[in-house]
């Protein structure tokens, strides 16, 4: 019993983990503008984040070390510099964005200016990262985010036209603004597979002591936590589809897809947007902040466990502070978080394969995980949608941005 | 090797059709009808929730706000191109000079938390984003 606790434990903070505010903003635009077309993107993200997450628990299950510290004893420090300043400069963005994502849903909430908000918000998550423990960080507000299955709900009840959305399963090009078409299946993709995902999964395993003894657990939690995640995901893209769409509404701005509960819930749905933003970006800058910290530690050598006492792991500790006041810094300036939302996930997509190659270099050597290293498949699937959406990354991004919105 | 050339196929396509897309004028305009039409809607819909005490005061303030500004932006993103767009930029120009009409006091009565004012421009609202959307079907029909 104590075991399949922690099972369903695992999955529902993974299910409350995965939704922040690029897989909110992605599929809400990606709904309003493009109808069911592109729902293979949230599939594909999906199955690849899967693989990772779960190579990522059973990388710290076998061999004890999260990635980043693999990545630095396999490769050494020199090579480690490359993609640790790439994801440190990722996760500084994806973290204003997020820190953006908690002031919006407090301004729709309150109407006091998101900027106002910045401060406080990251404040907040500093004191509780100063004063919590892993474990009520990762549950507390993962959970929490488990509110966000109010969107499949809302899917759900607006009887979507079932064919009409599977044919969406098969990737096709846009006649309407293809470069914003491709432009959004990238960022989807960004927004699905952000580095800090795989390193927070791996450092977590290693704080909770796992071992063998727990690849069934990490398997269940990164197939079916990841699995209900995507459905989330899609909750929003087929409501907004269903919402947004019909009314000729496209999504430049939060206020935008704020009502798209409201047909739904029609007293509670502006609320429950607000709170289910606010929430799922909250939990996420508490776990990127978190993963800096590892990250930083975890390639550098230092004392790190946000189970220690700040005193006790004082980089570590200086690391997310710094994170934190800088994030907030480039909200109260006014940028905006839905462009910078946008300009992180497809930035991530073009920085992947630095973090994947790697990955899968090192879950192919048997001195970190003896037999339980990668299969065909497993190494296949990776490496094909990750250079896949380097490709169109590359092809989309600059189309974007020449395209001028 | 077939599918790699597939692939390398479709992604030379994406970035024909992107790149054709972002130069043209024609698509311009278009993404500036449909941007109008989408803050259009929203607005109205932000300003008949309001009205139907189902959201607060300052978010349908600020959607209506947002509505403005961008129209605004449009304006003067579709000023630049006229000439290149025959008598689409003029008319273009009409629709979003119309719809500001409508926006600027709905914003002024929004502030005023005047309801009344605020119902009576929700069906011009309305015709106006209709105005809108029917120049956008009209283009896509166009050869």
């Amino acid at each position: 019993v104590k075991n399949l606790l922690k099972v369903a434990l695992g999955i529902a903070t993974s299910i409350g983990g995965f939704l922040e505010v690029g897989s909110i903003s992605t599929a809400a635009q990606a709904g309003a503008s493009y109808g069911f077309q592109l729902v293979w993107a949230v599939v594909l993200a999906t199955v690849l984040v899967m693989f990772l997450v779960e190579m990522s628990g059973r990388l710290a299950a076998c061999s004890g070390h999260p990635l980043a510290a693999a990545v630095r004893e396999r490769f050494g420090f020199r090579f480690q510099v490359v993609p640790l300043v790439a994801e440190t400069v990722l996760d500084g963005l994806v973290l204003a964005a997020e820190v953006g994502g908690v002031c919006i849903a407090l301004h729709l909430m309150t109407g006091v200016s998101a900027r106002w908000w910045a401060v406080p918000v990251a404040l907040g998550a500093w004191l509780l990262l100063w004063r919590g423990t892993f474990g009520a960080i990762e549950n507390g507000v993962s959970l929490l985010g488990l509110l966000a299955v109010v969107f499949v709900l809302a899917a759900w009840r607006l009887h979507p036209p079932w064919t009409e959305a599977a044919r969406g399963l098969v990737p096709s090009l846009s006649a309407e603004d293809p470069a914003r078409y491709s432009f959004l299946a990238v960022s989807i993709l960004g927004a699905t597979l952000s580095p800090y995902l795989f390193n927070f999964y791996s450092s977590g395993a290693v704080e909770d002591e796992w071992d063998e003894t727990h690849l069934g657990v990490n398997r269940a939690t990164a197939v079916l936590g990841m699995a209900f995640g995507g459905v989330m995901s899609l909750g929003i893209l087929v409501t907004a589809a269903l919402v947004l769409r019909p009314r000729g509404i496209q999504v430049e701005s939060y206020h935008q897809a704020a009502l798209m509960l409201t047909p739904v819930f029609p007293f509670w749905g502006f609320v429950l947007f607000a709170v289910v933003l606010g929430v799922a970006c909250f939990g996420a800058v508490l776990e990127i902040a978190l993963n800096m910290a590892y990250l930083q530690a975890q390639s550098l050598g230092w004392d790190w466990s946000e189970n220690l006492r700040p005193k006790d792991d004082a980089r570590f500790s200086l690391v997310y502070t710094v994170a934190l006041a800088l994030s907030a810094s480039l909200m109260v300036l006014g940028v905006d978080p839905l462009r910078l939302t946008l300009l992180a996930m497809s930035l991530t997509v073009i920085v992947l394969p630095l973090i994947v190659v790697p990955f899968l270099v090192i879950m192919n050597d048997e001195k970190y995980l003896g037999e339980h290293r990668n299969g065909l498949l497993g190494n296949l699937v990776v490496l094909g949608i990750t250079l896949l959406g380097f490709l169109l990354a590359v092809v989309a991004v600059p189309l974007q941005v020449a395209g001028g919105s | 090797v077939s599918k790699g050339r597939d692939i390398a196929l479709g992604l030379t396509a994406v970035l024909a059709i992107g790149l054709a897309s972002c130069r043209s004028p024609g698509a311009q305009l278009d993404r500036s009808r449909r941007e109008a039409a989408s803050w259009a809607a929203s607005a109205q819909w932000a300003a008949s929730a309001w009205a139907a005490n189902q959201v607060p005061i300052a978010y349908a303030q600020d959607s209506v706000d947002l509505a403005c500004q961008s129209i605004r932006e449009e304006r003067a993103k579709v000023a630049r191109l006229s000439g290149k767009v025959g008598s689409a930029g003029p008319q273009h120009l009409e629709h979003l000079d119309r719809l500001r009409d409508i926006l600027d006091p709905m914003a002024a009565a929004l502030r005023r938390a005047d309801r009344e004012a605020v119902t009576s421009l929700l069906r011009p609202l309305a015709e106006r984003q209709q105005e809108l959307s029917g120049a956008l079907r009209s283009a896509d029909r166009a050869p």
